[in-house]
């Protein structure tokens, strides 16, 4: 009885790690989707914000706060943008991931 | 004894396997649990991400829309504008005719010997005065055109917004007129228009609107999230504020649309 029980425990253990590994990884990947979506975003707008003709430092800082409000911990490695492109590296566990916007008013 | 030893060994063999299928059982049981619980974290998860995904889009559509249009608007405003502007020097260059004509006539009722031309020169000066009069309606017809455009543009903006279910909050500078211009009176009934003191301001037009972080699917929860609406920190919350700006600026002669803020 004892025997069958410590199998079962441990069947039930390695089906528990599997499991926590599962949702652990696909924690992570939408982690990184909503990360970046969000970068994505807010690029954009940074984009607009100095087609707008705002300067490149309330463009930047305000681009950089909207990201921290989703991610207060967001390494952003590169950030490079003017009125009509932007490029932003966002590095995730020794992993850089590129984000590239353009805009043109869509007439 | 034999009797009682095989008996207890039956007990013991039935005792184990009921054991065996209770724990079974119950770890089946938690094993659901923990499936379920699994599912709802994803269910959660896809459930957040995309209704971030359909605020994003939506909000990027609604800024699309605006940025078009009011482009669109502001470029068309542009041509009528370079064509009023336009207009200034023929409008100058008939008063100042008629001005001359009206000198003349003066000149010529008052000199004997010019007393003949005197028919001729008050023909010009008709001709003159419906030149003037031409130019006028030209430059009423402009106007006009140009709020109308405004306004169709608008309209149009405002249907395409509607669509996205966003609400859009009135701005005051839909309420100004189409071209942001001073008239300025010449002659008697001759008028220019000019380009006001900051133009680039003044010509700005703004669409703001209110756009819902995530859309209720029924139609008891749009109430219950638009009662919450009413408190203003949950508004700040639950909607997403958006506005664009185009405004006009001069370049050498031509006008050009620009973003503005």
């Amino acid at each position: 009885m004892k025997a069958n029980k410590g199998q079962s425990m441990i069947e039930f253990l390695i089906l528990l790690m599997a499991l926590v590994s599962v949702i652990q990884l696909i924690l992570i990947m939408a982690w990184v989707f909503i990360n970046l979506t969000w970068m994505k975003h807010q690029l954009y707008q940074a984009v607009i914000c100095r087609a707008e003709g705002r300067t490149q430092t309330f463009c930047h800082s305000q681009l950089l706060s909207e990201i921290r409000k989703i991610n207060p911990q967001a390494h952003i490695t590169f950030l490079k943008f003017n009125s009509s492109q932007g490029e932003l590296k966002w590095r995730f566990y020794k992993q850089d991931f590129t984000i590239r916007q353009r805009f043109q008013i869509p007439l | 004894m034999a009797f009682l030893q095989t008996r207890f060994y039956h007990k013991a063999k039935v005792s184990n396997s009921f054991m065996r299928f209770y724990f079974m059982k119950n770890s089946s049981g938690f094993f659901t649990l923990l499936l379920s619980l699994f599912l709802s974290l994803m269910f959660f998860i896809l459930m957040g991400f995309s209704l971030l995904s359909i605020g994003i889009k939506k909000s990027t559509k609604a800024q699309s829309y605006c940025l078009k249009e009011l482009s669109l608007t502001q470029k068309q405003l542009g041509h009528k504008l370079q064509k009023l502007l336009k207009l200034n020097q023929k409008v100058e260059l008939l008063d100042k005719t008629r001005k001359g004509l009206d000198v003349s006539i003066a000149v010529a009722t008052a000199t004997v010997v010019l007393i003949p031309k005197i028919p001729a020169l008050k023909k010009s000066r008709e001709a003159v005065k419906q030149a003037q009069k031409v130019l006028i309606a030209k430059q009423k017809t402009l106007l006009i055109q140009s709020e109308v455009l405004k306004r169709k543009q608008l309209r149009k903006l405002q249907s395409q917004l509607r669509t996205l279910k966003v609400r859009q909050t009135l701005d005051s500078s839909l309420l100004k007129k189409a071209l942001a211009l001073k008239k300025e009176k010449i002659g008697a009934k001759a008028y220019i228009y000019k380009p006001v003191e900051g133009f680039k301001a003044k010509q700005t037009m703004r669409v703001s609107w209110k756009l819902p972080a995530f859309k209720p699917l029924e139609k008891e929860a749009t109430w219950f999230f638009n009662e919450l609406a009413k408190d203003s920190l949950l508004t700040k919350t639950l909607f997403i504020k958006q506005s664009c700006a185009v405004t006009l600026e001069q370049k050498g002669e031509k006008w050009v649309y620009l973003l503005s803020y």
